[in-house]
């Protein structure tokens, strides 16, 4: 078992990598990342996607999805 | 390694004496001998133990018969404990508080034990008694009153104990008479609450004798009362787990500590038992209840107290049962009054600030709920309800997502200009479609999950270079916590506590993995069993060990039948998967029929013996292409899946769910594979995002690389279940099953099992190699006999009619004793928010329970959407030789328009406008805006009479019906059997009317006969009357029409014109046929009615008292309340069975629920 953490590396970075390209190409990681650095979370498409999913739970525990729109 | 063989074989002999308790259980007021029986042998096995480990230590060597002792009393303790332990968890042992013996004039009150609490008291006639007994008993309560702040609230301490103020009362109990008619064991409740008993005073009664005073036990269970409109009571108790949090609703698990039954009496100290409250959106302070922080808070509830229902119909799911063992014993549904204070409230300690759960549980559960916000920001959804569904298993999330291929996840940056048509690629929520293509086992977090999380900590750690003897303990402290998060079903407590095993052995005993699945398996279970015995029959237990089981006995025998493959016979193999596979594709029913079954395994045969034939001659391919050409770890892979859908998937498939997931034994080929790579990013992903800062971005780039794998794991479940069937399978009976694994243990065992027989053979003097194979040839005959008997339907002497509970609906099972079945009208189909499939979820699996897969017809009486929207599922997947229709169905196109389709029924697409209408058209003809769903049309275009159809028995004939004809004619045991059908009259002219236009059929078996009327309005009831005279409506049972909600054309206040037509109309036919028993198919009708529903329930209401004015209230029956109906005729007489009331011969509310004597 102590073998595969080698390959847990290897996949791992592979992952970083691929998802760095999405980042790139893919219109609604895009907006995310320009909505994180601009400090503004709740605007980011990614988060939006997610409004009906476990709407009780916003970005912080004091919050819900609906509060931080 | 002896000390390993003893716990596995103790543990082994547990789950042998529970499975005992369960086929052979004892009476419960046994069990306090049977404990002492099992200390007694646990005590001598503990000391026999002690004395070998001494002897060892001494280096001396047990004597033999010591370790045959030993061997002797491990088994013995082990079944009693594990019988004791079933018995304990399952039924409830009476306490006796004392005897009332009646001496003379008088009686004697004998205590026997006090009551430990307030409680009510059971007699008991315990001695036979020459004349009723008339009683009181006399004592004290402790009415317990609870104390209430200046806002009206209970009050608790920040210890968790409830307040309250004691008023001491002398009570004397309403009279109690116990009949002398009464059998011995007859049990008469006093409600009224005592706390001590004192006296009795006889009224009345015999000079000799004697009764029974047993406490009713304080269990939740004894509380709760089936059903609507019951007296609310309030509750005192805590949010004990985790809060289920849905879009909709929010379920809370309360453990309650106090309960005031009946309104405005005492409040009882609560024995066990835990409650499931639904709290909804609408209700103020939803939001302080729908989410973690509610773990552990103290809270003050009010409301009916209730319970889950039993199986509605024969074979089906019994939420009751399934929830009383997760100790679940009372459910409450909680609404806003109009004018009042919410139903609860989240009560704060007097003393201190509100309390938390378990610090362990609430870290786990909070951690939770961080990275379930890290992969809402990170993951796009609905990629984003499967990853937490399979990371943290909030599966709950996952409920009626719909597909990722449905147009609703259009987004903003990848403009249409097509119309939008929602359901043009897909149909189906994600669940269906993971049930479909059997990857559903990745949302139910076990062993695989588990397995993952661990291979992926122990990499960490060893990229550390941390020893593993230090990093054990923390990821075994992880696993706990992992499975604290995941809800701790069995299926993960099997799993963290065989990887903690494996780890542990590993890391301290250098012991490989084989060694520790061995000790791992029986362990996990007896721990498992140990804390909850009533899982046993559970499927996230069988299905999670008999996974594990599969994979660890089947995989080696599968992999060396597959490695014997070679050359030839290896290609020929190859190509005879594929090639059923692809036919089994195209046409299930073909594939799985015998007249192709057989000749296809015959001509297999002989292809094989050419292909092996032709290889040792040297011609065809090489031996040197065989299965070992695949790579090892992908062989063993392919072996392990073989193994598990040989030894898990197709038998216990069949027996949960009557279906088989075809595509799971390809789909999971990479989609378990996948799911590693989904699990592993999701836990790193979500972790990291934690770390404040940087982590986030970190975790947005491993986001999206997941949301490519997820999205390929979707499509892969979508794919699959839109390519291959699911089809339904028999559901297999106790003696298939058996046979059935006898065969595998053959397959896993073979040669020990030659071996033996070669011996024993040969010791009968039976010499050669033919007697042992004869022998085991015979064996596998007399298995595949016992499999095809138990598979298949019984034969039934008498005529019996299922009417079948499916809500607001109709679905008849008709059997005849000339053995046909007849299927009349097949369910109501939700696609909306419930999606309830009564033809999927109800008739199919009562199909499959009764072993039926072939109909002689299916008669749909009525276009109505609650009668015939489920026909398309039914020929979907069952054998169905004739379907008959009413006359406004005939020649149904797939290309037929709305309007074309109204004016079948004399109506105008611009006049009238009709909900039923729109849904009579969508799932008879089609719907544009989900162009994939099924329709009635489209099932018949596929069943025309093709050679494949043909050699499937796979073709429908199909016809319409009208009063004057007569099916299936047939004379049985007890006289004819028929069917007639009496509407509609085509020279009448009402054929063509929607619901006048029904068809009404008299099922007839010699004296019997059942009328059933199908959507007939009270105008067409009078038509009919007046057609026919008395001899040819008389029915024992009628089946109301409209099913009793007919309205018409009556709108605004219709009751007085509704009474008048039940005075006149539906009298008259009441007159004519002169029922015995009315049979109303009923259930809340909003799901097909919509805004009407409030009207039809008036108007079922005024019907139903009508009629039990006419008759009586025995002659009322309704599946709402006593579920499916079963009548059964033997031409002569006839009698009713209830499902209501098999449920409460199985066990039903009224047993007293007492507590858990075993105390583990």
């Amino acid at each position: 078992m102590e073998r595969g953490a080698q390959a847990l590396i290897k996949a791992l970075a592979a992952a970083m990598i691929f998802g760095g390209l999405m980042l790139i190409f893919h219109p609604a990681y895009r907006g995310a990342v320009g909505a994180l650095w601009r400090g503004k979370p709740v605007e980011s498409p990614v988060w939006d996607s997610n409004k009906d999913y476990y709407p009780m739970l916003g970005l912080t525990p004091e919050t819900t999805h609906a509060d931080t729109k | 390694m002896q000390t390993q063989n003893r716990i596995i074989f103790f543990c082994y002999c547990f789950i042998i004496g529970l499975v005992v308790a369960m086929t052979w259980p004892v009476n419960p007021s046994a069990l306090p001998l049977l404990n002492v029986v099992t200390t007694v042998l646990l005590l001598a096995a503990a000391a026999m133990l002690f004395y070998a480990h001494r002897k060892r230590d001494e280096e001396q060597e047990a004597r033999p018969s010591a370790s045959r002792w030993l061997a002797w009393l491990l088994m013995l303790s082990a079944l009693s404990l594990g019988y004791v332990r079933y018995i304990g968890a399952n039924t409830v042992p009476d306490t006796q508080v004392g005897e009332i013996v009646l001496v003379g004039e008088g009686a004697q009150f004998r205590a026997k034990n006090a009551l430990p609490d307030t409680c009510r008291i059971r007699v008991r006639k315990s001695q036979p008694l020459a004349e009723d007994l008339h009683l009181r008993i006399v004592g004290e309560l402790d009415a317990r009153v609870a104390a209430r702040d200046a806002d009206g609230r209970a009050m608790v301490d920040r210890r968790g104990r409830w307040q309250f103020q004691i008023a001491r009362m002398p009570i004397t109990t309403d009279v109690v008479v116990v009949h002398s008619a009464d059998p011995l064991n007859s049990d008469y409740v006093i409600d009224q609450p005592l706390t001590r008993i004192t006296g009795v005073q006889v009224l009345k009664g015999p000079t000799h004798g004697a009764v029974a005073l047993f406490r009713v036990s304080n269990h939740i269970g004894s509380f709760v009362r089936p059903g609507r409109a019951q007296s609310p009571v309030t509750i005192l108790g805590r949010i004990s787990a985790d809060p289920l949090v849905y879009d909709f609703k929010t379920v809370l698990p309360i453990t309650p500590e106090f309960i005031q039954f009946p309104a405005g009496g005492p409040f009882y100290r609560v024995e066990g038992g835990d409650i499931q409250v639904t709290v909804r959106p609408e209700m103020p302070g939803y939001e302080k209840f729908a989410g973690t922080a509610a773990y552990g808070y103290d809270v003050e509830l009010k409301g009916e107290l209730t319970v889950a229902r039993g199986a509605a119909n024969p074979g089906g799911f019994n939420a009751r049962r399934f929830q009383q063992n997760y100790n679940i014993y009372g459910l409450m549904s909680l609404y806003t009054p109009r004018n009042g204070p919410p139903p609860i409230h989240a009560i704060k300690p007097i003393d201190g600030p509100m309390r938390e759960g378990n610090a362990l549980v609430s870290f786990s559960l909070n951690l939770r709920d961080n990275v379930l916000r890290v992969i809402k920001q990170t993951l796009l959804f609905p990629q984003s309800a499967f990853v937490g569904g399979v990371t943290l298993g909030m599966r709950y999330g996952l409920q009626g997502v719909e597909c990722m291929f449905s147009e609703r996840y259009q987004h903003e940056w990848k403009p249409s200009d097509e119309p939008t048509i929602i359901g043009r690629f897909c149909e189906e929520t994600i669940a269906d479609e993971f049930k479909e293509s059997g990857v559903n086992h990745v949302l139910a977090v076990s062993g695989l999950h588990v397995t993952i999380i661990t291979v992926m900590l122990v990499g960490i750690f060893a990229l550390m270079r941390v020893p593993r003897q230090a990093y054990v303990p923390a990821i075994i402290f992880a696993l706990v916590i992992f499975s604290i998060i995941t809800g701790a079903r069995p299926s993960t407590l099997r799993a963290v506590i065989m990887n903690s095993l494996f780890l542990l052995t590993w890391a301290y005993l250098d012991q490989n993995l084989r060694s520790s699945v061995l000790l791992g398996v029986p362990v996990a279970a007896f721990l498992i069993l140990l804390h909850n015995p009533l899982v046993v029959v559970g499927p996230s237990f069988t299905l999670s060990f008999g996974a594990i089981l599969s994979l660890g006995l089947l995989t080696t025998p599968a992999l060396d039948l597959l490695q014997r493959l070679k050359g030839n016979q290896f290609t020929l193999f190859l190509l005879v998967s594929i090639g059923y596979t692809l036919i089994a594709i195209r046409h299930w029913a073909l594939a799985v029929t015998p007249q192709f079954l057989f000749p296809t395994v015959a001509l297999c045969i002989v292809l094989f013996m050419i292909a092996g034939s032709l290889q040792r001659k040297g011609v065809g391919i090489p031996e040197t292409f065989n299965f070992t050409t695949i790579p090892e770890g992908v062989g063993a892979f392919l072996a392990a899946q073989f193994a598990i859908q040989l030894g898990m998937m197709i038998p216990l498939s069949a027996g949960y769910f009557v279906r088989w997931p075809f595509a799971g034994a390809y789909a999971n080929l990479i989609a378990i594979p996948l799911i590693g790579v989904v699990v592993q990013l999701g836990a790193i992903g979500g972790l990291l995002g934690l770390i404040p800062g940087i982590g986030i971005y970190i975790a947005l780039i491993i986001g999206a690389a997941n949301w490519v794998f997820s999205s390929i794991f979707l499509w892969l479940a979508h794919a699959s279940a839109d390519l291959f069937p699911y089809p339904v399978i028999r559901r297999p009976g106790l003696l298939a099953l058996t046979a059935y694994y006898i065969a595998c243990a053959w397959f896993i065992w073979n040669k020990p099992i030659w071996a033996w027989l070669v011996k024993t053979t040969t010791a009968f003097n039976l010499r050669g190699k033919w007697w042992p194979r004869s022998v085991g040839i015979v064996a596998g005959i007399v298995l595949a006999a016992l499999v095809v008997v138990d598979m298949r339907p019984a034969t039934v002497r008498e005529l019996k009619m299922t009417v079948l509970s499916v809500g607001y609906g109709s679905a008849v099972l008709v059997e005849s004793p000339t053995g046909r079945r007849i299927l009349i009208d097949a369910g109501f189909v939700e696609h909306e928010r419930g999606r309830r499939n009564e033809a999927s979820r109800t008739v199919l699996p009562v199909l499959a329970n009764e072993k039926v897969r072939h109909l002689d017809a299916v008669i749909l009486t009525s276009p109505r959407p609650e009668r015939a929207a489920g026909i398309s599922h039914i020929l979907e997947s069952t054998w169905v030789d004739h379907l008959f229709l009413p006359p406004s169905l005939a020649d149904l196109r797939s290309d037929e328009t709305y309007e074309q389709f109204v004016t079948r029924f004399g109506e105008s697409a611009d006049t009238v406008e009709s909900a039923a209408l729109v849904r009579s058209y969508e799932e008879l003809i089609g719907n544009e805006q989900w162009p994939r769903r099924l329709s009635l049309a489209n099932e018949m275009a596929k069943r025309k009479s093709s050679v494949v159809n043909r050699w499937a028995g796979w073709t429908v004939q199909q016809s319409t019906l009208a009063a004057g004809q007569v099916l299936f004619e047939e004379k049985g045991p007890g006289g004819v059997f028929r069917i007639e059908v009496l509407n509609p009259d085509i020279a009448k002219g009402n054929a063509n009317d929607y619901d006048n236009g029904s068809l009404v059929l008299r099922v007839v078996y010699g004296d019997f006969a059942a009328l059933i009327t199908s959507d007939l309005q009270y105008d067409g009831v009078s038509a009919l009357a007046s057609r026919y005279d008395a001899s040819q409506l008389r029915s024992q049972v009628l089946f109301i029409p409209h099913h009793g909600a007919a309205l018409g054309e009556m709108q605004g206040d219709f009751k007085p014109t509704l009474r008048s037509a039940l005075n006149e109309e539906l009298r008259s036919l009441i007159a004519k046929v002169n029922p015995e028993r009315v049979v109303a198919e009923w259930g809340t009708p909003r799901p097909v009615l919509g805004d009407l529903s409030r009207d039809a329930v008036n108007a079922h209401e005024l019907a139903r008292q009508y009629v039990k004015d006419q008759l009586g209230d025995s002659a009322w029956l309704s599946t709402d309340t006593d579920f499916a109906l079963t009548f059964s005729s033997d031409g002569h007489t006839y009698s009713v069975a209830t499902q209501a009331e098999a449920n409460r011969a199985e066990g039903g509310v009224d047993d007293a629920v007492s507590d858990i004597a075993v105390g583990f």
